[in-house]
């Protein structure tokens, strides 16, 4: 924070031309105390290096902003100034000293100090490459005092443009933030919540950001930093994870405050307390493994704050095993057991479990996590034949050519190759000379042609499925397989296969790597798609589904699971 | 006077030897009248204890308002008894006046004799002085320091004299600031700041020779005033690295002309075409110059939307933009007006090399052109054209026609500074002349504190370090700015250490400074891409860095991060969106986001070093791994 207000005082006395400030971790954060701290001194504005992606857009926010000009519909959305003032880089300097001297008149007494304050500096470095020196040297074209402040995740040296065409800046590093500053920012947000009308209610009952709550808040807030901080240092992203969290933390306490309310019968008012030390202990105890998991769902955005905390509700019956609830609460514990097992499990993970309710809690978290992700496991989402295809593309993704015969060739004496025993690549990987090359299954699924999944299609389906289709085929008499292998091949070439290879590949679960207007020449060429369809597990469960042995078909397996 | 010899002699001496007869040093080679002395000879029959002595009284007085927080107890309890004593003892001392004026200097008292400046500056130096002794028993200073005053002072042993005051002063200057003088710091600093902005220009250190940017702007101020007295075209390139002052010289060169010519100024940089440059021109022109004697094209030119406004009624909107279309053919023979216009005109092409890479070089050759056949008299004005530039290619850059009509005169300026030279610019910096709104007091302990600090054998180091680096003088600056800012009432003078630190924050930047607070789960990935890098992988992509990371942990058994891959990845962006991690293909929609490949711009020794000061017990341990397996 010091480096901050450096930044503060030295735009405030006398600012250099330009100032970048570094800072790898919560640019925005840096940001906003920046704006706040200089929010009346100086005429400031705002810059997004990703909604300016044109100069226009550029100029013409930078001339709106600190003209604090607003465009209205009624008026036609007109910009600041009147002439065009953004067709090229002279005539926005000129706009630029024309509202500085438009200021200075406005406000005689004191000379104006403008600043702009640029975010995301790198897009308007890959955007438009050669605005970057002029706009670095802005007060020194347009000769007003004006200083040019950009905050960047990225070091300046990664954003200079080349030929030292900009000046070189005042650096300004802003340090990780620790955990007092983050917890620090939090409790602030907390008070300008309590502080907010909207959210205070009428009612005598106290809402969840009550400045009497905020002692709690602070506990509350060191708990959840404690947990976080190792995994992200960003003040924003733990002030939402808090947001999600803080007012299902309280709710027993409102509750129980509420109940006793009502109890009084409106007699006497009850008077709100702070809950005690044995109950915030309660609290914690309750509460504590649901933040790691708010961490684990909020931080990567899986759901949002609203969806995880309306799923993270804890219930009656949990809260009262661990003793929060507070009032007179009635309570029938046999009869909501059964319900709420898994999310009581979920939410006291400490007590003494069968190994019976440990599964239940795990199929608990994987329903809530595969709800999350909206999507149906591909086990049941997909027809079998589609799942087959699928595992046989995976299978000729990462295999080499050279391992199919070995793999699923069956010579005349029915013996059956086996893979050869996989050599452990990562231990002994050192190059003789030169670079190693990265193992397939580090640079992702390779493209096969289409012949050779069928044939490994084929292969599978005709171990691991025969009879299946004999159920399936409705007329087994009327075509006569002699050939070992014959009727698999038969099923396998059925138009069906190919429409179905077409649907997976709408679906791009499969990615068709070759133009798809190219007919002749070449077949084409698949594989398959990111994500599901690409990860070792979701495949090995669709094996296990369909009875594929996946990890002796893998030819380089060493490493995988 | 004073001021000077104090500097030099601050300079030289470090010695703290002799604090009883450094006091009266400064005060008495401009003060050697006899009058005082003879006072003050009679007055040391006064009882030491008795504080009716009015110098040592008014002294003290000031002492009360430098420190409040006296070091000593007894010392403290010294000063309040001399404080409330004043009212007593100034009195008697009216009636001589002469002893007040010269031995104590309040600067309340109106005094007429010595020159303002003095004054200030012995009692600044006094204030300070005081302050420190105060620290030490007060009797024995007050004993010693009368006899100290009877031997008249003479020439040499002064300066012997004068060194010991350092030392006391210093004392003096770590304490924090009283509060009536926090004012006083604020508008020093933002003078401060001002002055490192604006650096002023120093003169250089001997008077034998002059330095090359003296030169320059000699050449440059000869050129230009053929320009403007004898309407002489003229042509030339100015020359330098950056920072090195071709643009001060110029600035310098046109304020000291005797007629303001016109003044066009051009850049490369904004003018990316000969048609913006054209009407930057003709916009420059028509605003300098009275409507009336431009011609009839280039008012034309500059007034475009006006005109187009007024002669097109049927236009109630602009249509676009109107870019300003002068014809390149037309260029020249507009180009070639402007000598015509009532005043000799400067044309400033700042980064002239970019003005290089425009199609034909067409302004260039019309410009230079105009310059060469520029006749003296015949009515016509002189007009010149500057080059600035910090590429020594330049001339190399020009084409034929147009080099041939190109003068060939190249100014230089340099940008290396001796030691000694960027000392007196950072002095020059640091006491800024001019307008100081601040208390005078406070002015003279910060010109004091700042002598001190240019001497420390430290910041001469640095100063070294940073002339032979470059002889920039905005980077020059830019090393004081941080300790400048830094300045508290709590600590308001500037110290050697922390413009250390600030040097390396802005010059020998390190490449990540912030790498050893990372947290956790960054370190595992930088580590995971030292280990793949020493089994000899170029590139790495996610998943390999995932599967480091997670064997890395399972050996090391101690999980304290829940590998379920979110919140790595999530570290992973982080990382990237700092550049930490590089991709090295753009995105694509058939590669899954795991797969791309990327390097790491961090170096491994920093890597290395950051773990180490991390000093997190399992990272040590991947480290310790991954430099085994190697």
């Amino acid at each position: 924070m010091n480096s901050l207000n450096q930044v503060v005082s030295l735009l405030e006395l006398s600012p250099p031309p330009f100032i970048f400030i570094n800072d790898p971790i919560a640019p925005k954060f840096t940001i906003q105390s920046l704006l706040l701290a200089l929010q009346n001194k100086i005429r400031l504005v705002q810059v997004d290096g990703i909604s300016t992606f044109t100069p226009r857009l550029l100029y013409d926010t930078i001339l709106n902003g600190l003209s604090q000009h607003t465009p209205s519909w009624d008026d036609g959305c007109r910009n600041w100034s009147e002439e065009t003032s953004n067709d090229s880089m002279d005539s926005f300097l000129r706009a630029l000293k024309a509202l500085h001297v438009s200021l200075c008149t406005a406000n005689s007494e004191q000379r104006v100090r403008l600043a702009l304050v640029i975010e995301k500096p790198e897009r308007l470095k890959e955007r438009m490459p050669d605005l970057l020196a002029p706009l670095t040297r802005l007060a020194e074209l347009t000769r007003i005092d004006l200083s040019v402040v950009l905050v960047s995740e990225v070091r300046w040296e990664d954003i200079r443009p080349p030929l030292g065409a900009a000046i070189d800046p005042y650096y300004v590093d802003i340090p990780v933030p620790t955990k007092e500053i983050i917890i620090e920012h939090l409790v602030k947000v907390f008070e300008e919540n309590s502080s907010n009308s909207d959210l205070a209610s009428t009612s005598t009952t106290p809402h969840s950001y009550d400045p009497a709550l905020q002692e709690t808040y602070r506990h509350f807030v060191h708990i959840l930093v404690d947990v976080c901080f190792l995994y992200t240092n960003d003040p924003h992203e733990i002030q939402y994870i808090s947001a999600a969290r803080w007012p299902g933390f309280i709710k027993p306490v409102l509750d129980a405050h509420r109940m006793n309310v009502e109890a009084a019968e409106g007699g006497d008012e009850v008077e709100f307390e702070r809950p005690s030390t044995e109950v915030l202990l309660r609290l914690t105890h309750h509460f504590k493994p649901s933040l790691s998991l708010a961490l684990e769902q909020l931080y990567p955005r899986l759901t949002n704050a609203v969806d995880w905390a309306r799923a993270n509700v804890s219930d009656a019956a949990s809260l009262a095993k661990d003793g929060l609830i507070l009032g007179d609460a009635v309570m029938d514990d046999e009869d909501e057991e059964e319900d709420t097992v898994n999310e009581m499990l979920l939410s006291s993970p400490t007590r003494s479990r069968s190994s019976k309710r440990i599964q239940e809690q795990k199929a608990a978290q994987d329903l809530s996590s595969s709800n999350l992700k909206d999507t149906l496991p591909l086990s049941v989402s997909l027809p079998r034949l589609s799942q087959f295809i699928l595992v046989a593309a995976y299978i000729a993704s990462v295999n080499p050519v050279k391992s199919d015969l070995r793999l699923f060739g069956r010579g005349a004496d029915e013996k059956k190759r086996r893979r050869r025993p996989a050599k452990r690549q990562m231990a002994n990987a050192k190059p003789k000379s030169g670079s190693v090359k990265i193992p397939q299954r580090f640079l992702g699924p390779s493209p096969f042609p289409l012949e050779r999944l069928i044939a490994i299609l084929g292969a599978l389906v005709e171990e691991n499925d025969s009879n299946a289709s004999e159920v399936n085929d409705p007329s087994p008499d009327l075509l006569d397989f002699r050939i070992a292998g014959e009727r698999t091949d038969y099923e396998v070439t059925r138009v069906g296969v190919y429409a179905s290879i077409a649907q997976l590949t709408s679906l791009r679960l499969l990615v068709r790597t070759t133009s798809a207007d190219k007919l002749d020449g070449l077949s084409a060429m698949f594989k398959c798609g990111s994500g599901a369809p690409s990860s070792y597990e979701t495949i090995l469960d669709l094996a296990k589904g369909l009875g594929v042995p996946l990890p002796d078909l893998i030819w380089d397996n060493a490493a995988m699971g | 006077m004073v001021l000077k010899r104090k500097a030099s002699s601050n300079a030289i001496q470090d010695s703290p030897s002799k604090r009883t007869r450094s006091r009266r040093a400064p005060l008495s080679p401009s003060l050697d009248t006899e009058s005082p002395r003879k006072s003050r000879v009679a007055k040391r029959s006064v009882p030491v204890d008795d504080p009716s002595d009015d110098s040592s009284g008014d002294e003290l007085d000031i002492i009360n308002h430098d420190i409040p927080a006296t070091p000593s107890r007894r010392s403290k309890r010294l000063v309040e008894v001399v404080v409330s004593t004043p009212s007593r003892s100034r009195k008697p001392a009216f009636p001589k006046p002469k002893t007040v004026q010269l031995v104590d200097a309040l600067p309340p008292i109106p005094q007429p004799s010595p020159s303002k400046k003095t004054r200030i500056v012995t009692y600044g130096k006094r204030g300070s002085a005081d302050c420190s002794v105060s620290s030490s028993p007060q009797k024995k200073n007050v004993q010693l320091k009368t006899p100290s005053l009877t031997p008249p002072p003479v020439g040499p042993p002064l300066i012997p004299v004068a060194s010991p005051q350092r030392s006391p002063s210093r004392r003096a200057l770590k304490g924090s600031l009283p509060q009536h003088l926090h004012d006083s710091l604020t508008s020093q600093k933002r003078a401060v700041l001002h002055a490192l902005q604006q650096p002023p220009i120093v003169p250089s250190a001997d008077d034998s020779e002059y330095s090359t940017n003296e030169v320059a702007t000699q050449q440059l101020n000869g050129l230009l005033d053929g320009t403007v007295t004898r309407g002489e075209g003229n042509s030339c390139l100015l020359l330098g690295p950056r920072g090195s002052g071709k643009t001060q010289a110029i600035e310098l060169c046109i304020s000291n002309l005797k007629e303001t010519p016109i003044v066009v100024r051009l850049s490369g940089l904004v003018q990316t075409n000969d048609r913006l440059a054209m009407r930057e021109i003709s916009r420059q022109l028509s605003a300098q110059v009275s409507p009336a004697l431009l011609p009839e094209e280039i008012r034309g030119a500059a007034n475009d939307e006006s005109l187009k406004d007024d002669d097109n009624p049927f236009l109630d909107a602009p249509v676009e933009i109107v870019e300003l279309s002068v014809p390149t053919a037309h260029m020249h023979s507009l180009i070639a007006c402007i000598p015509t216009l009532g005043r000799p005109t400067i044309v400033i092409l700042d980064a002239v090399d970019l003005f290089t890479n425009h199609p034909r070089q067409s302004l260039l050759y019309s410009l230079l052109d105009t310059v060469q056949s520029c006749r003296a008299g015949g009515g016509n004005k002189g007009m010149a054209v500057i080059g600035v530039t910090t590429r020594m290619d330049t001339l190399i850059c020009l084409e034929k026609r147009v080099k041939s009509r190109f003068s060939g005169r190249m100014i230089r300026t340099s940008a290396s500074i001796k030691a000694s030279q960027a000392k007196k610019i950072s002095r020059a910096m640091l006491i800024p002349t001019g307008e100081t709104d601040g208390d005078q007091e406070f002015s003279a302990m910060w010109n004091e504190s700042v002598d001190e600090i240019l001497a420390d054998p430290k910041i001469t180091r640095i100063l070294e370090e940073a002339c032979s680096i470059t002889g920039d003088i905005r980077s020059l600056a830019r090393l004081f700015m941080s300790p400048v800012l830094n300045l508290k009432p709590a600590s308001p003078w500037l110290t050697a250490s922390q413009l250390e630190i600030s040097a390396e924050a802005q010059r020998i930047r390190p490449e990540f400074p912030y790498l050893h607070t990372l947290n956790y789960p960054s370190l595992c990935l930088l580590l995971a891409f030292y280990q793949a890098e020493n089994d000899g992988y170029p590139a790495i992509t996610f998943e390999m860095l995932y599967e480091y990371v997670r064997n890395a942990i399972r050996v090391s058994a101690v999980a304290p991060v829940q590998l379920h891959g979110n919140s790595i990845g999530m570290t992973f962006e982080h990382l990237i969106s700092a550049q930490i991690f590089v991709s090295l293909s753009g995105p694509s929609m058939n590669v899954g986001k795991n797969f791309f490949k990327y390097r790491c711009s961090v170096n491994r020794e920093d890597v290395k070093k950051s773990v180490e000061k991390n000093g997190h017990s399992s990272l040590t341990k991947f480290l310790r791994r991954a430099t085994g397996s190697h």
